[in-house]
């Protein structure tokens, strides 16, 4: 059995003209003693004729064993939310190296717990924290710089009580905590409609370069951009938002970062013995697939929100409560 | 190889290969499909040698028949049922997954697919002492729940660590990276046989949604190469697939409501539970399970939809616990 050389990622043109002159499989092209002489010549145009490039695009993905991913699993951090039921809920905070979805209707402070994790993920290492930066993607422009300031200030008192009652060595810790250097740590890159979107996502791995200290990428909100006049059929979304999510999981992997993403309800009509009506997640059941974690939240009575884990991978069904204050999420 | 060479059969010189290149004839098959003495006229080679290097050819290309009981025989001597840990379950699939098989396993997002997955390669792993591949697609690996299974029952932490170190986990991206990998896994398998059999793949609509759409004509070609590579490493090599896929509400578009702004008056439409990826892959596993949520909310179904070799219909009850899934 051998590669078709349709599974390898060539360029279309490439693949077309390597095939009319009888090359079918890989190994036509790649044998032992290397690219074949008259592929070389073909696929100079391309400059894919040298043997280091093919074996690039048929490189073999690194494996694992479970064992080493537990132990990375249990020494990296997750991004702390500041509310203690959440964050045992989740683990120990938003995880690295997955994708956590927040959903729920508009006003259950899905924009506050983002904007709550951008601040977070800049507790220095000595803290317990990541001393990471943010990368904040506004496609509904629900960034508030304002808000953000709020719950940095807070921040800032909370992370200069802890030192003081500490007996921490110091010296460790040489950041000095003012809401500037904070939102100086937040990129927030706006977006409007899906084109800007995907663009923005295609630029990311430039920004990350920038800043390699950013740790968290926020997407708030994924499913506003495929509500818009402009939209496109569902097959096009679904495939729209796997590649998006497809690239955030490169991202998240390469660079051991943390991916969050917001979604809203929706309103879905099913017949099963009489008609009625439920509220879902946007963007259909197989966004629900592609995400690690799914979190729901809902307002309850007395200011409180209420997060349920729909998905996960840790703990079933655990539930939690928080409030939003001025100071941002905090425990009842 | 298919691109036709020098060092496929002596009669062919370079001087005749060039000659047939010229008039497009470029491959083994080119060579096959054409009338003989039409290559003769074209290559300048005796009609004599065209004979052979045909002859040689189909020797060297063709399978030989293999007879039924011959078959039998060696099916018997050479598969084996891999126990899934998970007594119910083995007792659905008559004993566990048998190797030569390609399994899909599909149900709605949260049904259990992963809980599923991650406790059979677990058993696996620890039981059988195995080699387990666990191909990760979307981030859904996690070693602390593996981790948390094998400490419930209780085992000592060398014991856990050499099942952990048997269950290797790759993570891909794209579609490329997942068929270069299990292209490798084939490679492997040739030079060692034996030394795997069991591959779970969680879960290929991953992989596949991202290229639907605008070019689905490209993705069901990948999709057709991806399954004929599959099914030659389960068959040849007998090794167990379990592939993982996501049922979905399917609505007929046309009387659906637009979400959110509906007009309650319109026709509701019939929710229908399909898996995806379209009728082609329904015809590459051999069984398809369907995993669904019950009411009890740690208690999920598994069926039999479709199958070779089991009854359909059949089905077995499973729990979701924070000891994996029993």
């Amino acid at each position: 059995m051998f590669r078709p050389l349709s599974t390898v990622p060539l360029p279309a043109t490439a693949q077309h003209c390597l095939k009319e002159n009888g090359f079918v499989y890989c190994e036509d092209v790649l044998s032992h003693r290397g690219v074949n002489p008259e592929a070389r010549n073909l696929l100079h145009q391309w400059n894919l004729h040298s043997n280091e490039s093919w074996h690039s695009l048929t490189s073999i993905p690194t494996t694992q064993n479970s064992l080493d991913m537990w132990q990375e699993e249990c020494t990296t951090p997750g991004i702390v939310t500041w509310s203690e039921q959440v964050d045992s809920m989740l683990g120990g905070g938003i995880p690295l190296h997955a994708i956590t979805e927040f959903c729920g209707a508009p006003g259950s402070g899905k924009t506050q717990l983002c904007l709550q994790l951008c601040v977070d993920v800049q507790i220095p290492v000595g803290l317990g924290g990541l001393s990471g930066q943010a990368v904040f993607i506004d496609t509904a422009s629900n960034f508030s710089p304002h808000r953000v300031r709020e719950m940095a200030d807070a921040y800032c008192i909370h992370c200069h009580q802890l030192l003081n009652s500490s007996m921490k060595n110091q010296s460790d810790i040489s950041e000095d905590f003012c809401s500037d250097s904070v939102l100086k740590g937040i990129h927030c890159v706006s977006t409007h409609g899906i084109t800007q979107l995907l663009a923005a996502i295609k630029l990311l791995p430039k920004t990350l370069e920038k800043n390699p200290k950013v740790r968290l990428i926020v997407i708030d909100n994924l499913a506003f951009p495929f509500n818009s006049g402009d939209s496109c059929s569902t097959i096009d979304r679904t495939s729209y938002v796997y590649r998006i999510l497809s690239d955030m999981q490169k991202l998240a992997l390469e660079r051991s970062l943390a991916v969050v993403v917001t979604n809203q309800l929706t309103t879905r009509l099913i017949k099963m013995n009489s008609v009625k009506s439920e509220l879902s997640p946007a963007l259909g059941e197989s966004m629900g697939h592609r995400v690690t974690q799914r979190l729901l939240l809902g307002r309850i009575p007395g200011n409180v929100i209420a997060a349920v884990l729909l998905k996960g991978n840790n703990q079933h069904c655990a539930s939690a409560k928080f409030k939003i204050t001025k100071e941002g999420i905090r425990d009842l | 190889m298919a691109k036709l060479s020098t060092s496929m059969c002596s009669v062919l010189t370079k001087s005749a290969l060039e000659n047939l290149s010229q008039r497009k004839i470029h491959t083994v098959v080119d060579v096959l499909l054409e009338d003989p003495k039409k290559l003769s006229a074209i290559s300048k080679l005796d009609f004599k040698d065209v004979i052979t290097l045909r002859q040689t050819l189909v020797t060297n290309y063709s399978p030989l028949p293999q007879q039924g009981l011959d078959a039998y025989n060696d099916l018997m001597s050479k598969c084996s049922f891999i126990s899934s840990g998970i007594q119910t379950l083995d007792d659905l699939l008559g004993g566990g997954f048998l190797t030569g098989n390609v399994y899909e396993l599909c149900g709605l997002s949260g049904s259990g697919k992963t809980q599923l997955c991650l406790t059979v390669a677990t058993n696996i792993a620890l039981r059988q002492q195995k080699i387990v591949h666990y191909i990760d697609t979307k981030l859904d690996f996690s070693g602390k729940r593996v981790h948390s299974i094998l400490e419930s029952k209780e085992l000592d932490e060398e014991v856990i660590g050499n099942t952990m170190e048997k269950i290797l986990v790759t993570r891909v991206n794209t579609f490329s990276e997942l068929y270069s990998f299990l292209y490798h896994l084939k490679n492997q398998l040739v030079r060692e046989p034996g030394s795997i059999r069991m591959i779970i793949i969680e879960s290929l609509p991953a992989i596949f949604l991202q290229y639907m759409g605008s070019n689905k004509m490209d993705s069901l070609g990948l999709l057709n190469s991806l399954a004929s590579l599959m099914n030659y490493i389960a068959h040849e090599h007998y090794v167990s697939i379990l592939v993982v896929n996501l049922a979905s509400k399917w609505v007929e578009e046309e009387a659906a409501p637009l979400s959110g702004e509906g007009d309650v008056s319109s026709p509701v439409p019939q929710v229908d539970i399909k898996p995806i990826l379209g009728k082609y892959w329904t015809h590459i596993p051999s069984s398809r399970l369907y995993i669904e949520r019950c009411e009890q909310s740690n208690e999920r179904k598994i069926s039999v939809i479709k199958s070779t070799y089991l009854a359909l219909g059949k089905f077995c009850m499973v729990s979701v616990t924070g000891n994996g899934v029993t």
